[in-house]
């Protein structure tokens, strides 16, 4: 109840947009994350790899606020998770209810729940913010249709729409490329390099190990700990990959490189853990 | 062996028999004993001082068997007063009460529909006497099921007159030592009913012929109307027990016949949820009347016996028919 | 013509059938309302749940000589908040513990009822409704919590519409979960209490079901659906009480029978999802 009346928390513009600092969930004698602890600049761009089973959608709800960490401090902007409005979880596609009765403008729309408050109907002003999000995101002609008749990566990109319409500085995004086309991906991209020359720190989680080492900043290579933070040259390395995949994982030399066989693939592999 | 000619008769037998059965009159749910004659029952021999047991189902026809047996009965009702006797339903404590029993008087008519499964868990041995036995019953209204009857008997003394006819024969069988008590107890009571009688068509005469009519919650007071001259235009549940629904087009009837007639009450019994009645009352702009039909009030109420009831039943249909 | 405005008007002759007429249509426009999110987040069983758990609160009421509508909406928020505290916890799963609240309130309601000794036609208004019984009381209640519910549906709109399309994202958006959930079932309990007696316990789930599953085979739009639900749930009822009264039937269910109807005919022939308009497609 105390929350329809809080403030949203002061932002420390000098604090990093993202600081974790020893998080660990446990349940029912399960260890899910261990002792995680990172910090990530402003802007940037990090791609969160790990095998089938590492906690990569674990730790996401750890920062949105869903979950709450059994040890351990998550801290956006110098605060809390609990205060802010700048995080924007993008779900996997194969989470979300597309047979709900809303338009594409309706979920841009909900962003800006916040900004609206509470007795208060959207007004042109906040429509015309919502059109802009979507013209940002390629959008703007498909505004009227229910969800349901998107393609995937349309699906996608409502919701990097609802993001910008939120006005998010952080944004998580969940296998946002997995099943989708080559055209549709880059798509993507596009909107995340916009993201980033607004200064909009990105995490996206992803299996695709070779988009990860070409397209990101920062990779943080997870298995229910943090096993390695940093650019893809220097985490793409075999004893680090050989720790974090372990028997999921198969390389095989390839001319002047190394194939990287792994088994993480496809969604809904994460015990769902509420 | 399925299919063949022997077995094509017995299952024929089979089913012949059912629908038999099935058409039995719906009044006459026999307890065991009732083709049996009062007069060959079996007596049961009683120790100087000791009573005979006896249950009766409503507290109208235990206050009668009282009055006629007097000093040498116990006697027990078992639907507690105030209760429905329409939609009454018995808990275990009541089958003991059955089994204990050393007869069990019902009205009869098929107003004690629990009965018969009551007396058949309590697996007794007593005999089941039916008041209204000797009495020609009114059919149940003009909507009820074939060979139905109205089993409200008791609101016509002269058929209590009756009652007590039956009463006194079945104790005298059961009990030949208290012969000579139960026919002068009979007696006097008769006496007093017949007085009765006279009070309550000398009560109602004044109410003139035009409002002479009757509304009533359901199908009680055909006796009563037949006796002193009443006529029924209607019933909240046309059918003569409570724990019937009328239907929208069944109660907009009702109020039209109340209109047009121009009667000026409805009355209710009071056992029965008087929401539905005093909804029509209330629609229709006349009084509500709560009278007792099924059961005498409590000891320190207007009705604590039949002879008060039926007393205070005139009294009061009376008053809302003269204004 | 004018035959067919008397068989319309004749029924509107009686008071007691005014007044049916009135409350099942608060009922009809109300209860779809609140079903667009009982079908959209599948609370069906919820739903049910709640309306028989308020047995045994109508019950001590009445027996108590207290007005009914008091002790239903007493149990009835009772329920809710409890309902929703419970499908919190993980030991139990919720589908369960539904399941076991709701039979034993059942059970305790009709044990509580039969002390009464002749309890057979007071438990059947409670379950099936007694739309003849309306009192001019009862339709001041009545549209009252409707009027109520159908405000705080209004004032939310928004942040119901976030929680139920997504609860993850309304906890990242930061609305107040729990008094919003909390708020949700407070309501639909409401709007239970209000429908007893148009149809009883054992049918308000209909109405607050079925005319919003129809709504939703013809409507890509929440509000879409809200309003054309509560106009198919306005509908069925003024429908269903004629036939019950020019058909001699009980008229919470008739009510209920015309909405099933109704539904059907839209999953038939519903333009774009209608069974029969998806063959027809298919072939071409």
């Amino acid at each position: 109840m105390a929350e329809l009346f809080t403030r949203p928390a002061a932002h420390d513009p000098t604090a990093p947009p993202l600081q974790v600092d020893g998080i660990s969930l446990s349940y029912d004698g399960v260890t899910a994350l261990r002792d995680i602890s990172f910090n990530i600049p402003a802007g940037t761009r990090v791609a969160v790899v790990g095998p089938n089973g590492a906690g990569k959608s674990t730790l996401f709800k750890i920062l949105v606020g869903v979950l709450k960490p059994t040890r351990g401090e998550v801290r956006i902007y110098g605060a809390s998770p609990g205060g802010h409005v700048c995080i924007a979880y993008v779900p996997q596609r194969s989470q979300v209810d597309w047979a709900f009765p809303v338009s594409v403008a309706d979920v841009v729309m909900m962003g800006r729940i916040r900004t609206l408050g509470l007795f208060r109907w959207p007004t042109l002003g906040d429509w015309r913010r919502v059109d802009e999000a979507l013209r940002r995101v390629g959008m703007l002609e498909l505004r009227q249709r229910q969800i349901g008749e998107l393609s995937g990566g349309q699906q996608q990109r409502v919701f990097l729409a609802q993001a910008l319409a939120q006005g998010a500085e952080l944004v998580l995004l969940d296998e946002p490329l997995s099943g989708l086309d080559v055209p549709s991906q880059e798509a993507i991209f596009s909107i995340l390099d916009d993201l980033r020359t607004s200064g909009v720190t990105t995490l996206v989680a992803t299996h695709d190990l070779n988009l990860a080492a070409e397209r990101f900043d920062q990779i943080l290579l997870l298995n229910r700990r943090l096993v390695a933070l940093g650019p893809p040259a220097s985490v793409f390395t075999r004893p680090l990959l050989l720790e974090a995949y372990g028997g999921h994982m198969h390389l095989v030399p390839e001319g002047e490189g190394v194939m990287v066989l792994t088994d993480s693939c496809c969604d809904g592999e994460e015990a769902d853990h509420e | 062996m399925i299919a063949g000619p022997r077995w094509t008769l017995r299952l024929a037998a089979i089913v012949l028999a059912l629908t038999a059965t099935a058409c039995a009159p719906a009044g006459a749910i026999t307890p065991p004993d009732a083709a049996v004659a009062p007069e060959a029952r079996a007596p049961i021999a009683l120790a100087p001082g000791e009573r005979l047991q006896v249950l009766a189902t409503t507290s109208i026809v235990a206050n009668v068997v009282a009055a006629v047996g007097s000093e040498r009965v116990d006697v027990t009702a078992l639907v507690p007063r105030g209760v429905d006797p329409h939609a009454f339903e018995p808990t275990p404590q009541d089958v003991r009460q059955v089994a204990e029993a050393q007869v069990v008087f019902e009205n009869g008519l098929g107003l004690e529909a629990f009965l018969g499964d009551l007396v058949r868990n309590a697996g007794t041995g007593a005999p089941v006497i039916s008041v209204s036995a000797g009495i020609n019953p009114l059919p149940a209204g003009a909507d009820a099921e074939h060979g139905a009857w109205d089993p409200h008997t008791w609101l016509d003394p002269q058929n209590v007159i009756a009652w007590t006819r039956t009463i006194e024969a079945s104790l005298a069988a059961l009990d030949p030592q208290g012969a000579a008590a139960y026919a002068r107890n009979a007696q006097n009571y008769r006496v007093e009913l017949e007085a009765l009688d006279a009070e309550v068509e000398t009560r109602l005469a004044g109410i003139p012929e035009a409002q002479r009519t009757l509304v009533t919650d359901h199908e009680e007071f055909a006796y009563f109307a037949r006796r002193y001259g009443f006529t029924i235009i209607g019933t909240v549940i046309p059918a003569p027990s409570a724990a019937a629904e009328p239907s929208a087009q069944e109660l907009a009837a009702l109020e039209s016949a109340i209109r047009t007639t121009g009667v000026r009450a409805v009355f209710v019994s009071s056992v029965v949820s008087p929401a539905l009645a005093r909804q029509v009352a209330d629609d229709t702009g006349v009084q509500l009347v709560t009278l007792y039909a099924h059961s005498l009030s409590d000891a320190d109420g207007p009705a604590p016996s039949y002879v008060e009831m039926m007393r205070l039943n005139a009294g009061l249909i009376a008053e809302a028919l003269s204004r | 013509m004018s035959d067919a405005l008397t068989w319309l008007a004749e029924p509107l002759h009686y008071a007691f059938m005014v007044r049916g007429l009135l409350a099942a249509l608060i009922v009809g426009i109300v209860c779809p309302v609140l079903g667009a999110y009982v079908v959209l987040r599948g609370m069906a069983f919820f739903g049910d749940a709640l309306a028989h758990i308020i047995l045994p609160g109508v019950v001590i009421a009445f027996l108590l000589g207290w007005p009914l509508g008091v002790g239903a909406l007493i149990t009835g928020v009772l329920a809710a908040l409890g309902i929703g505290a419970l499908s919190q916890r993980k030991e139990i799963k919720e589908d369960t513990a539904m399941g076991v609240i709701f039979a034993g309130a059942f059970a305790l309601g009709i044990a509580l009822l039969s002390t009464q000794r002749s309890y057979a036609v007071d438990l059947s208004h409670i379950l099936f409704g007694n739309l003849l019984g309306v009192s001019a009381g009862d339709l001041w209640l009545m549209g009252g919590l409707a009027v109520v519910v159908v405000a705080l549906v209004f004032a939310f709109y928004k942040e119901f519409l976030v929680l139920s399309f997504d609860p993850v994202l309304a906890v990242t958006l930061r609305l107040p979960v729990s008094f919003l959930r909390n708020l949700l079932l407070v309501l639909i309990a409401v709007v239970i209490v209000a429908s007893l007696q148009a149809v009883g316990v054992t049918l308000v789930l209909a109405m607050l079901v079925t005319p919003a599953a129809s709504a939703h085979l013809l409507t890509r739009r929440l509000p879409g659906m809200m309003m054309l639900g509560a106009t198919l749930g306005a509908v069925g009822a003024v429908v269903g009480l004629y036939l019950s009264y020019y058909g001699n039937v009980a008229s919470g269910p008739a009510i209920v029978l015309t909405e099933t109807l109704l539904f059907v005919l839209v999953l038939l022939f519903g333009p774009r999802r209608g069974l029969v308009w998806r063959r027809r497609t298919a072939g071409l």
